[in-house]
C-alpha cells in the first residue's frame, strides 16, 4: 500500500538519471557501435540509472517500516505497525521486544539485500 | 589513378543554442578524405575540432543545436539519411575513437562484452565465434593475455589499455573511415608512440582513410598526407603535409609552427601565439584571428577572408601570397637568430 506513493517517486528519479545518464561518453560510444536507440537507452542507459535508485530503495525501506506504525495506527489497518502500538499500550514487554527485532533483522536483511544487488549492478564495489 | 573518395564534408555548420546565446563551434568547414589517406586537424582546444567530426556521425544532440551543410560518405549525405541507414554505417563503415578512453566505455559491463555487442550490433554470429574475434582483435591491439582480459571490467584497465580496447571496438568490422579524435593526449608518451604506430599500421592494412584529431604537429608531421588547420570553428588552412611544413600561409599556422619544438632545426626558441582564442559566442567581425595577428592590416577586423585556393592550397587571409611569402622567411630568418 505504501509502496505505491514511493513507486511514482521512483519512476520520476530513475527518469531524472536516465536523461543525465544519456549525457555520458560511453552513451555515446553505444550509439557509434550501431546500436539501435533502444538498446541504447533500455540497456546502456537504464543500468547506470538504476543504481541509485537501488541504494536510495535501501534506505527508503526503514522509513516505509517507520512509516507502517503511523499509518496502520491513524487507518486502523492490521500489521506489524498496529501490533507494536497495542503492545506498547499493554505494556506487553516480551510482544514489543519480538517485533522490534522482526523489524530490526528486516532492515538488516534488505540492506544487506540491496548491498548484494548493488555489487552486482556495479562492479567497481565489487572489487574494493 | 585517383583514390576511391570516401568522405566529402561541405559546408558543414554546427551552431549551439545555449542559454548565454548561440555557439558557432563549426562555422562552413569543407574537407575530403580518401581511401588511404590521413587527414591531420589540428587547432587550439574549442576551435571545433571534435565537434566537426561528431556531427559527421550525427553523434551530437540535434534537438540542442542547428547543423547545416553536408556530409557526404561515398555519396550519401548523412545528416539526411534514415535513422536505419545511420545505424548501419555507424561502427559499420565509419568508426570513431574518442578523446577521453576513462569515460567512453561503460563502467557496468565487461570490455569484452561491450566490444562483442559492437560486433552483433552488425552481424548475427554466434557467441562462441563472436567472443573468438574479440580475443583475437584484443590481441591484435596489444593487449596482453587477451582471453583472460576479455572478462574485465574498464576500471581493471589502464588508460592506454582502454585506448586499445577502444580502437579493437572500432575495427571489428573493418570500417572504410577511422575518426581518431586525440587518440593519445590522455596517454604517456611511450604508450602515444604504440597507439599511433598501431593507427598506421591499420591504414596500411586496411586501406582506411584515418581522420586524425590532435594538438601535436610532430604527429601531423609523420603520419598526416593533409592537415586541415582549424580557428574558431572554422578551417582557415587546408594543405598536403609537405606544403604546410615547407610554405604555410596563413600566420596562426605560423603561430603554431613556432611555439612547437622543431623536429629538424635544433636549438629555434619557441614563441608562443599572444593572447586566447575567442568566445565562439561572440566571434570577433571580420578575420576570426586578426585580434591576436601581428600582421593586421584595414580589412582584417571588417571583411570576413575567404578560403581562397592558392594552388591546391587554401587559406583564409587577406595578406597578398608575396607578403606571405616574405612575412614567413622574415620570420624563420628571425627565429634563427634568437636562437643563435
Ligand atoms: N553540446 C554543446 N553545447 C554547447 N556548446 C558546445 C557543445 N559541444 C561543444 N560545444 C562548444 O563548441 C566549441 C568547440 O568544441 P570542441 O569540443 O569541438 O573543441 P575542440 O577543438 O575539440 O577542443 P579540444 O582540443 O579541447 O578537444 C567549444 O567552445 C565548446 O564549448
Ligand atoms: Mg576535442
Amino acid at each position: 500500500m505504501l509502496s505505491l506513493t514511493f513507486a511514482a517517486f521512483y519512476a520520476r528519479m530513475v527518469r531524472g538519471n536516465l536523461l543525465e545518464t544519456l549525457g555520458e561518453d560511453y552513451i555515446r560510444t553505444a550509439r557509434a557501435k550501431g546500436l539501435s536507440e533502444r538498446k541504447v537507452i533500455g540497456k546502456h542507459a537504464l543500468r547506470s540509472s538504476l543504481t541509485p535508485v537501488v541504494t536510495i530503495f535501501g534506505l527508503d525501506f526503514s522509513l516505509l517500516l517507520g512509516g507502517a506504525i503511523l499509518t496502520e495506527t491513524v487507518f486502523n489497518l492490521p500489521g506489524i505497525g498496529q501490533l507494536v502500538v497495542s503492545a506498547v499500550n499493554r505494556n506487553d514487554i516480551p510482544v514489543v521486544l519480538a517485533t522490534t527485532v522482526v523489524a530490526a533483522l528486516f532492515v538488516t536483511t534488505i540492506s544487506l539485500v540491496v548491498d548484494i544487488f548493488y555489487s552486482y549492478l556495479d562492479p567497481r564495489v565489487r572489487l574494493s | 589513378m585517383a583514390a576511391e573518395r570516401l568522405l566529402e564534408v561541405k559546408d558543414l555548420k554546427v551552431h549551439f543554442n545555449t542559454p548565454d546565446g548561440i555557439v558557432r563551434a563549426v562555422d562552413g568547414v569543407s574537407f575530403t578524405l580518401d581511401r588511404g589517406e590521413t587527414l591531420g586537424i589540428v587547432g587550439e582546444s574549442g576551435s571545433g575540432k571534435s565537434v566537426t567530426c561528431l556531427t559527421t556521425l550525427r553523434l551530437i544532440n540535434l534537438d540542442t543545436a542547428d547543423v547545416s551543410g553536408q556530409v557526404l560518405f561515398k555519396g550519401r549525405d548523412l545528416l539526411k539519411v534514415s535513422k536505419e541507414e545511420l545505424r548501419h554505417v555507424r561502427g559499420k563503415e565509419l568508426s570513431m575513437i574518442f578523446q577521453d578512453p576513462f569515460a567512453c566505455l561503460h563502467p557496468y559491463y565487461r570490455v569484452g562484452d561491450q566490444i562483442m555487442e559492437a560486433i552483433h550490433a552488425h552481424d548475427g554470429c554466434g557467441k562462441n565465434e563472436a567472443k573468438k574475434r574479440v580475443i583475437e582483435l584484443l590481441g591484435s591491439v596489444g593487449i596482453p593475455r587477451p582471453d583472460q582480459r576479455f572478462a574485465d571490467y574498464p576500471h581493471q584497465f589502464s588508460g592506454g589499455m582502454r585506448q586499445r580496447a577502444m580502437i579493437a571496438m572500432a575495427l571489428v568490422h573493418n570500417p572504410d573511415v577511422l575518426i581518431a579524435d586525440e587518440p593519445t593526449t590522455a596517454l604517456d608518451v611511450t604508450v602515444q608512440a604504440q597507439i599511433l604506430d598501431l593507427i598506421e599500421r591499420l591504414k596500411q592494412d586496411f586501406n582506411v582513410g584515418v581522420i586524425l584529431i590532435t594538438h601535436d604537429l610532430g604527429v601531423i608531421a609523420d603520419v598526416a598526407q593533409k592537415v586541415m588547420v582549424m580557428y574558431a570553428g572554422r578551417a582557415i588552412e587546408l594543405a598536403s603535409r609537405d606544403d604546410m611544413f615547407a610554405q604555410p600561409l596563413h600566420p596562426y599556422t605560423w603561430g603554431l609552427l613556432e611555439s612547437i619544438p622543431h623536429v629538424d632545426q635544433k636549438g629555434t626558441r619557441l614563441i608562443p601565439i599572444q593572447g586566447s582564442p575567442p568566445s565562439l559566442i561572440r566571434v570577433p567581425p571580420g578575420c576570426p584571428f586578426h585580434p591576436r595577428c601581428p600582421h593586421r592590416f584595414e580589412p582584417c577586423d571588417k571583411d570576413v577572408p575567404e578560403l581562397v585556393d592558392r594552388g591546391g592550397h587554401p587559406e583564409a587571409c587577406h595578406l597578398s601570397i608575396e607578403d606571405k611569402r616574405r612575412l614567413w622567411s622574415e620570420r624563420e630568418q628571425l627565429r634563427k637568430k634568437v636562437a643563435s
